[in-house]
């Protein structure tokens, strides 16, 4: 008897499991292409801001199209508009992955600008690494050698950048995933010269 | 039947219990975690809000029509399973058509499957009484936790960012409050907050013997 009712309840549960998962089956494949859209869209808009291309809601896609090339070599893909080079990075931050693109000059020396398309910092924070006020600090440092963050001292050089008061580990590790994603575009994209 | 009456139905008195006198976050103080950390700006704390409504009055619903079947052994992995699975359809179904607030929430909203309230209210109402009562129960706790968040988000929001769903509302001179934007700051508020909701609902404290 004591069996037959143990047995039981774990049919309760596993039926209780079989059909949450279907569910969230279920759920998953009606918000993938939304979630798929919404991160082309994120790209290729910001890819556009970022080479100073005017776009529209309605018009981004052939702006796209039209305007931005995509290279690759050795494994790493990167976008080319105008004399701009345009690489997608993704990192690890504080609390989860720093998600974002670097723009560089043609030359691959110089960042021209950092963008972040997706991060998980502290609320209040370490988001502030997302704002274009702090992002700006990065524009003319240099992207043929790794970054190094200026703490209690302002940043001197090309080779420094601010850290945010009250949010150093994740301006330390924005430093570290734009350098990284900057040296793996220079050794890439050198390479095929 | 005339108003009077309704305020003394088993109904009324279920759904305001929780709605006002026994407010889940300044009676009952749970899911005070995501409270300090989403109540930062108005459309975090409503986005987060309608989240753990949602989550918790079906899941109410759900636990109660399942409360003769559900093993008494295994009830806590019973509320998990369900209280998850409909956590996990809200971040998806954020993400897929609220992007934006949806990034900002970051790791919260997967977080309500640990939101006391849900699982405090499911073992306390949901698993012992009737399908009607544990909706307006769910309804009841859930809407007071998202008029909480929203009180203190208009606040936060004002004194953290100078702006009030992301309009700019105080002067440009004005400097932010960043301590008030922190999930540390939120403290002074809420102590604020328990002080005149306490007040207001006319809560004794509790007796010595």
């Amino acid at each position: 008897m004591n069996l037959k009712r143990k047995l039981l309840d774990v049919l309760f549960i596993v039926v209780l499991g079989v059909v949450s998962v279907g569910m969230l089956i279920a759920m998953q494949s009606y918000s993938a292409p939304a979630v798929k859209r919404f991160q082309e869209t994120r790209l290729k808009t910001s890819i556009l801001t970022a080479a100073g291309i005017a776009w529209t809601q309605a018009d981004f896609r052939e702006m796209f199209e039209q305007r931005v090339r995509e290279q690759s070599g050795d494994g790493v893909a990167w976008f080319v508009a105008d004399s701009l080079v345009i690489y997608e990075f993704k990192g690890r931050g504080l609390w989860g992955m720093i998600e974002g693109i670097v723009t560089v000059d043609s030359s691959l020396d110089h960042i021209v600008s950092v963008r972040i398309l997706a991060q998980e910092e502290t609320p209040g924070l370490g988001d502030r690494i997302k704002d274009a006020e702090y992002l700006v600090t990065y524009r003319g440092k240099t992207a043929a050698e790794p970054l190094e963050l200026a703490i209690r001292h302002k940043a001197e050089g090309e080779n420094e950048v601010d850290a945010i008061t009250g949010a150093t580990l994740s301006s330390q590790a924005l430093v570290k995933t734009v350098s990284d994603a900057a040296a793996r575009l220079r050794a890439a994209a050198k390479g095929g010269r | 039947m005339n108003l009077r009456r309704i305020a003394y139905t088993r109904p009324w008195r279920t759904f305001i219990a929780g709605f006002f006198k026994e407010n889940a976050v300044a009676y009952q103080l749970l899911g005070l975690c995501s409270v300090l950390a989403v109540s930062n700006r108005m459309e975090n704390a409503i986005a987060m809000g309608l989240g753990v409504v949602f989550v918790m009055t079906v899941s109410s619903v759900l636990i109660s029509l399942l409360r003769n079947w559900i093993p008494s052994q295994y009830r806590l992995i019973t509320y998990m399973i369900v209280t998850s699975t409909f956590v996990i359809i809200v971040d998806l179904f954020l993400k897929a058509n609220f992007p934006l607030i949806s990034s900002q929430l970051g790791p919260y909203v997967g977080l309500i499957i640990t939101n006391c309230i849900v699982m405090g209210r499911q073992e306390a109402f949901a698993n012992k009484n009737g399908t009607w009562l544990s909706l307006l129960d769910g309804l009841g706790s859930s809407l007071s936790y998202l008029y909480t968040l929203v009180i203190l988000a208009f606040f936060r929001e004002i004194l953290g960012f100078g702006t009030l769903m992301g309009v700019r509302v105080m002067p440009e001179s004005f400097p932010p409050w960043v301590v008030i934007s922190m999930a540390q700051g939120a403290w002074f508020l809420l102590a604020i907050y328990y002080w005149v909701f306490r007040r207001v609902a006319k809560l004794k404290p509790v007796e010595q013997e």
